[in-house]
């Protein structure tokens, strides 16, 4: 974690390239946590650390691993609108 | 799972310095006439509607919490709410094509959880006369839905300690930096505002949010150490 990618958590600039298009922040951060478990864990306690500060429930013993295994065996769906399929 | 606080909590963390401070949700700013912030999921959408799995697996890392807590308050089991949550996101995945960002991306998925948890409830509900009529007697031993509670002790302690030690952590920080983020991640207040509100440049917001993130995160991660392997 850096403070360029700490504002582009929070949707702001990153303060180089004051928000123009073409900002690489996005992008790098997102290979970072794609590849470095650290960076992950880093993304974790950032968004825990800000939920924990509005008091919501804070302990993830394996909640975020069995959503993303469930996850893996469905596939998008161009047809389907979770809004529009249910009242 | 997730610990699941009693219904009617409030969202609010106290410390002997700043107060009861009390989170404001929705990404516009209370009492602000400014343009609503930028969706900072955006970026993370696009790449998710594109197949990125990986991108998608962020925003549930992120968004986790917010979702369960909002299904917590409509449901009554923790078990029964982890499960709408998985619904939920298997649901916002599936879908995620629909997304048009006509609102920010948050609201939409907390829009999917309280519709799949009101559904549940409304299908309990025509199937509870059933179960009545087969039951016969029995029914009167069963416990109220109020009653179920399979709450576990150490996580609900767990999550307490959680708390203590964010808590802990902000008393300990620079006024400074405390006050820049409060300001983001409880009253949603963009960099622009922070600055004006505490009279310094954009870039010492920047860099008080990041510092006052990294002492939290520094205070959290060794008592989160031994749930690492198990998160994600």
């Amino acid at each position: 974690m850096n403070e360029k990618w700490s504002a582009w958590m929070d949707g702001e600039p990153c303060g180089t390239c004051g928000g123009q298009p073409g900002c690489t922040c996005g992008p790098l951060l997102i290979e970072a946590l794609r590849a470095d478990a650290d960076a992950r864990n880093d993304w974790f306690l950032a968004h825990l650390a800000g939920d924990a500060l509005r008091g919501r429930p804070v302990l993830d013993d394996g909640f975020s691993v069995r959503i993303i295994a469930r996850l893996d065996a469905i596939e998008t769906d161009p047809a389907y609108d979770p809004l529009a399929s249910e009242g | 799972m997730f610990q699941l606080q009693p219904r009617g909590a409030n969202n609010q963390y106290h410390t002997p310095l700043s107060g009861p401070r009390t989170w404001r949700a929705g990404g516009h700013r209370q009492g602000c006439m400014d343009a609503p912030i930028p969706d900072p999921d955006l970026e993370l959408v696009r790449r998710a509607q594109s197949g990125d799995r990986h991108a998608f697996n962020l925003l549930v890392v992120k968004h986790q919490r917010r979702v369960a807590w909002a299904i917590a308050g409509i449901v009554k089991s923790p078990q029964e709410a982890e499960d709408l949550t998985q619904e939920t996101f298997i649901k916002a995945w599936r879908g995620i094509l629909s997304f048009r960002g006509d609102s920010r991306f948050s609201t939409w998925l907390h829009r999917i959880g309280v519709n799949t948890a009101k559904n549940q409830l409304v299908a309990q509900r025509s199937r509870i006369p059933q179960l009545m009529q087969r039951s016969g007697a029995e029914e009167d031993d069963a416990p109220p839905p109020e009653a179920i509670d399979t709450e576990d002790p150490e996580r609900l302690m767990a999550g307490r300690q959680i708390a203590e030690t964010v808590a802990r952590a902000m008393q300990e920080m620079p006024a400074t930096e405390r006050s820049a983020i409060e300001l983001r991640e409880l009253e949603g207040r963009s960099y622009d505002e922070i600055a004006a509100a505490l009279g310094c440049p954009v870039g010492t917001v920047r860099s008080r949010i990041f510092r006052a993130r990294e002492r939290i995160a520094a205070a959290l991660r060794p008592q989160l150490e031994p749930y690492r392997g198990r998160r994600w």
